[in-house]
């Protein structure tokens, strides 16, 4: 049987081959939107995409190799840290990829190395022009475009459970209130507990709602951290009398617990990114989605938002260029962006996307477009990993050790500066 | 009559355990083995747990095994619709290969080892030790660009240099070290009836040292089977991929189909249990040097 | 081949070297050991030269394609490294801890296993199960069962009457939690190891040793032991280096980098040259990492006489 099915794609595979040769001298059929290019052209393309977005990726590729059977796209899964890691290893081997599909935040660093290109290199105006300014804004830096981004979003939103609550908590102790109605906690018998609220409280990609919401910025114009400020000693109080004073949530709540708590209908708010959503639905949640509410003393709960796109490798064979535009052409128009921004549940970064109908009247999309309103673009440069890494050993002892916030948003500054400093390679 | 019944137990008893143990003895020594088996299964238990669950929940609030809404549709899902089989497929073409080139370079350079005095021995067997010592994620550059330029990049074979220059160290050793407690009087005998030293080799050290090579086809086996950052690297095409790499390929960044990710799992040791399974006869004594001398 | 077993009778005979057959040349220990070392070479020389260039350059981000040679630059930013030591420190009692059981519950196991035993085969396959699975999802899995609240190490020990461990929320329990972790994973292998090199061992000698009356204990230490050191020196060598460098587990366990007092100094690597992209710096970090494995290897060699020729 299976041997069997190995020689049928084998053969299919030859036959593919062969009828592209052969069909080469005939003259193509599909007008003049059939590029020049007759010769068999292969894209390679690495991408962190979630799984539901990978199959739509497949169907998309299949119709576009379909019409155009002289490219051929091979797209390859990564891993965020992999993606990068490997994409560095392989362009050190000159053995990269065309084109690179992940988040934005990779683009300060492998512009730095010299690894892609500015995407107007290869691109002509007319097409970039059908990209949304703001989501384009997200890979623009050292005065050039990096990225064609292709959904915009991927922000952390408040969801909550229509069946335990009615309509979203507006404020923060609002949230309290509606929280504590429903949560029901056994210590000695989980499974019928019940809890208010939950989050991935370790996660500084969460905790910088709270710090944004407090108006705190994480970097200066000249990519310096800029930690250790009352913003991010108001977050990190916060953070801990969520369960210390408001008696919300589960100690070391990581972002396996509250997920499946959630999914069991076991948690009736929990504070999760735009990729979660379509699994709640899926798991049978009648799921409800707003903006984080209003901090104590501060603003709305500010998370980032962050655009996923492609990018081009500096290694591209100029020959491919224009294979390409055809691609983009195809994957951007507004039709299948529409399709990604669908199994994403983010919203479509081009801008004909946004009237189509699928897009008007879909519940995630209006969430998303209303979420988003609330969100702050994440910054995209290099030195931002030295952020991250800085904050989650505090985070964690302000949490987990009783450290006193404001000496732990000093010691946050010192570790980013010293981090960002290595990075520099200082 | 109770004469009888002690001896038809001593029977059994002689039979099935050691002739010498108490029965307390063979007690304890049931309760201390009944208690690492729990303690190995238990966390494959709760691989099946999120295996049976729907809707990828990696949690449940109780310690129950199956739940109440189980369901097989993960691994159905994990054998229709994902490319398991093909990935299964690749794996045991690689670490059989692994296994099978690993332990005839480290049967051949073990037996000198053991064997030999020659300039350079001690030096040379320091030499395999040496090479574990370079922590992975370094070598990893270096080594895809050789393999970039050696063509091997998406092919078996750039796999199987790799791997099998993982499995070779140990190998050597752990063969060196069993090839030493068989008596060199035995080839010596065989010399003098006129056997070729590799004759000798093949024929006479090669079956008594059965225990051994089980075990260096077995740990050659795994650790191709379970390598996942050098063919992360090599192989990026969909119809080449191994086991480890298509399982993460199943991943999200947060959004994991955990589901079918814990059936495959599953699936995967399957093939492992089975080969150890038939090694495992080459473990249990028969084939002891005291078995040969006859 | 009969008449020869003298050898095998007395314990641990002390024999004289003899030369080997005529038939034999001076080349032809050289052959036997020409295929392995031609793999060795090209998949490990290589790297491991390179290795040691990048460790005297620059490389790091902004120099990723050109880096600049800067001799031993890294290596005297690294002795002024304060944290080097107390993450060698802990790397050290990662490994000897994890070592040590390592070998003394495989090498329990397998001296178990060994006996005559029914349903032997069974408990085999069982024990075997860790090194079976991928790494990957029982280290998850792991970290499930050490969740505070709902994880099933702390539901048992509560039953049976101790206070819940907060395994990942206190860096030095997430540690232990990782120690645990894989110990479960490493011991089997051990195991296997320790059972394959039970079998070269003679029935003979222990029967011999009952009939002078030696004890369980005295047998396991004065003929096991010594007869199973060829195997398990090198084994507990590569076991010693293999988890010296282990980085899955703990970045599973602890969930990434986080916190200093969960690291080793590969993790440091890895973090250096991945996270802060200092590919130079983090190639003379493997390079000091790989002389102190050298010296251990080096010395535990010599000690265990692991390097002496067959009896």
């Amino acid at each position: 049987m299976k041997k069997l099915s190995m020689v049928l794609v084998v053969v299919l595979v030859l036959s593919f081959f062969a009828g592209c040769t052969s069909e080469e001298p005939a003259a193509p059929a599909t007008g003049e939107e059939t590029p020049e290019t007759v010769e068999p052209v292969d894209l390679a393309l690495w991408e962190q995409m979630d799984p539901v977005a990978q199959d739509v990726f497949d169907q998309v590729a299949a119709d576009f190799m379909t019409e155009y059977p002289n490219i051929t796209i091979t797209r390859t899964h990564y891993e965020t840290e992999e993606l990068r890691t490997n994409f560095q290893t392989a362009s050190l081997a000159g053995q990269g990829p065309d084109l690179v599909y992940g988040p934005s935040d990779n683009v300060g660093l492998f512009n730095v190395s010299g690894l892609i290109q500015p995407v107007t290199n290869i691109l002509e105006e007319s097409f970039l022009a059908t990209v949304d300014e703001n989501a384009k804004k997200d890979g623009f830096t050292s005065g050039e475009y990096w990225t064609v981004p292709d959904i915009n979003g991927n922000q952390i939103a408040m969801l909550y459970n229509k069946t335990m609550i009615d309509k979203a908590p507006e404020t923060w102790e609002e949230l309290v209130t509606m929280a504590k109605a429903v949560q029901n906690i056994d210590a000695n018998d989980p499974d019928n507990s019940t809890y208010g609220f939950v989050f991935n409280e370790k996660e500084p990609y969460w905790f910088i709602g709270f710090y944004n919401g407090y108006g705190g910025s994480v970097m200066d114009a000249d990519n310096n951290p800029t930690l250790d400020n009352d913003a991010m000693v108001q977050a990190l109080q916060f953070v801990k009398d969520v369960r210390a004073k408001d008696g919300l949530g589960i100690e070391g709540m990581d972002y396996d617990i509250p997920d499946s708590l959630f999914k069991q209908g076991k948690a009736a708010i929990i504070l999760n990114g735009a990729w979660s959503w379509t699994s709640y639905q899926e798991a049978g949640i009648d799921l409800g989605i707003a903006p984080g509410p209003v901090l104590p003393g501060g603003d709305n709960m500010t998370f980032y938002s962050a655009t996923k796109g492609y990018m081009i490798s500096a290694e591209m064979d100029p020959a491919k260029t224009e294979a390409i535009r055809t691609f983009f052409k195809y994957f951007m128009s507004a039709e299948n962006n529409a399709k990604f921004a669908l199994a994403n549940s983010q919203a479509p970064a081009v801008i004909a996307a946004w009237d189509l109908p699928e897009i008007k009247d879909d519940e995630l999309q209006k969430a998303s477009i209303a979420t988003i309103q609330h969100t702050t673009p994440m910054p995209i440069v290099a030195e931002m990993r030295a952020v991250w890494d800085a904050m989650r050993p505090e985070l964690e002892a302000v949490l987990y050790q009783d450290k006193a916030p404001a000496e732990a948003a000093a010691d946050m500054q010192t570790r980013a500066v010293e981090g960002v400093a290595t990075i520099r390679g200082e | 009559m109770e004469n009888n019944q002690v001896q038809v137990r001593d029977s059994f008893k002689n039979r099935y355990f050691e002739r010498n143990d108490s029965w307390l003895k063979i007690i304890l020594i049931y309760l201390l083995l009944l208690i690492m088996c729990v303690v190995t299964v238990y966390p494959m238990l709760n691989i099946l747990s999120v295996a049976l669950r729907p809707a990828d929940n990696l949690f449940q609030m109780n310690l129950q095994i199956v739940p109440d809404n189980y369901t097989l549709e993960n691994f159905r899902r994990a054998i229709f619709e994902i490319d398991l089989l093909l990935w299964l497929r690749n794996s045991l073409i690689i670490s059989v290969l692994t296994a099978v080139i690993a332990v005839s370079f480290s049967a051949s350079a073990g037996y000198a080892f053991s064997r030999y005095r020659f300039t350079g021995r001690k030096t040379g067997m320091m030499m395999f030790l040496i090479t574990q010592m370079f922590p992975g994620p370094m070598l990893l550059l270096p080594m895809y660009i050789l393999l970039v330029k050696l063509g091997l990049v998406n092919q078996f074979l750039g796999l199987l240099v790799p791997y099998t220059a993982t499995a070779v160290p140990f190998s050597v050793w752990m063969l060196k070290g069993y090839f030493d407690t068989i008596p060199k009087s035995l080839e010596e005998s065989a010399y003098i009836d006129g056997a070729s030293p590799f004759l000798t080799f093949y024929r006479i050290i090669l079956p008594l040292a059965k225990p051994a090579l089980a075990i260096t086809f077995l740990f050659a086996f795994m650790s191709a089977w379970s390598e996942y950052i050098v063919a992360k690297v090599i192989l990026t095409k969909p119809e080449v991929l191994t086991l480890p790499v298509g399982l993460v390929s199943m991943q999200g960044q947060f959004n994991t189909q955990w589901g079918v990710y814990s059936a495959a799992a599953l699936i995967t040791s399957i093939p492992v249990v089975i080969l150890f399974i038939s090694l495992s006869r080459f473990l249990v004594g028969g084939l002891t040097l005291g078995g040969v001398k006859g | 081949m009969n008449g020869n077993n003298s050898a095998a009778m007395a314990p641990l005979p002390k024999k004289k070297r003899s030369n080997m057959n005529l038939a034999v040349s001076r080349w032809t220990p050289y052959r036997y050991i020409l295929p392995a070392f031609m793999v060795m070479a090209l998949m490990v020389f290589y790297p491991l030269g390179y290795g040691i260039y990048l460790s005297m350059t620059d490389m790091s981000l902004a120099t990723f394609k050109d880096p600049n040679f800067i001799g031993l630059g890294n290596y005297a930013k690294l002795l002024h490294e304060t944290a080097f030591l107390r993450t060698f420190g802990r790397t050290i009692v990662w490994t000897m801890v994890n070592v040590f059981f390592h070998v003394t519950i495989g090498l329990f196991l397998a001296v178990l296993l060994n006996r005559k035993l029914l349903g032997k085969g069974i408990i085999r396959v069982l024990l075997i199960i860790p090194w079976a699975v991928p790494q990957y999802i029982v280290a998850l899995t792991w970290r499930g069962m050490l969740n505070n609240q709902f994880g099933a190490i702390n539901i048992f020990l509560q039953k049976i009457g101790f206070s819940a461990v907060p395994w990942l929320t206190n860096p030095s329990w997430t540690f232990i939690g990782a120690i645990l972790t894989n110990i479960w994973l490493g011991f089997p292998f051990m195991m296997m190891i320790a059972l394959g090199g039970l079998q070269s061992i003679d029935k003979e000698f222990y029967e011999a040793a009952e009939i002078d009356g030696a004890s369980g204990v005295q047998q396991f230490r004065n003929i096991t032991l010594p007869l199973l050191k060829p195997v398990l020196a090198p084994a507990i060598v590569l076991g010693t280096v293999w988890t010296f460098n282990m980085l899955n587990v703990i970045l599973i366990i602890a969930g990434g980098f986080g916190n200093e007092k969960t690291q080793i100094l590969v993790t440091e690597v890895y973090r250096l040259a991945f996270n802060f992209y200092r590919y130079g710096y983090a190639a003379a970090y493997s390079v000091v990492i790989f002389l102190i494995l050298l010296i251990f290897g080096m010395t535990f060699m010599k000690r265990s006489q692991g390097l002496e020729e067959v009896r």
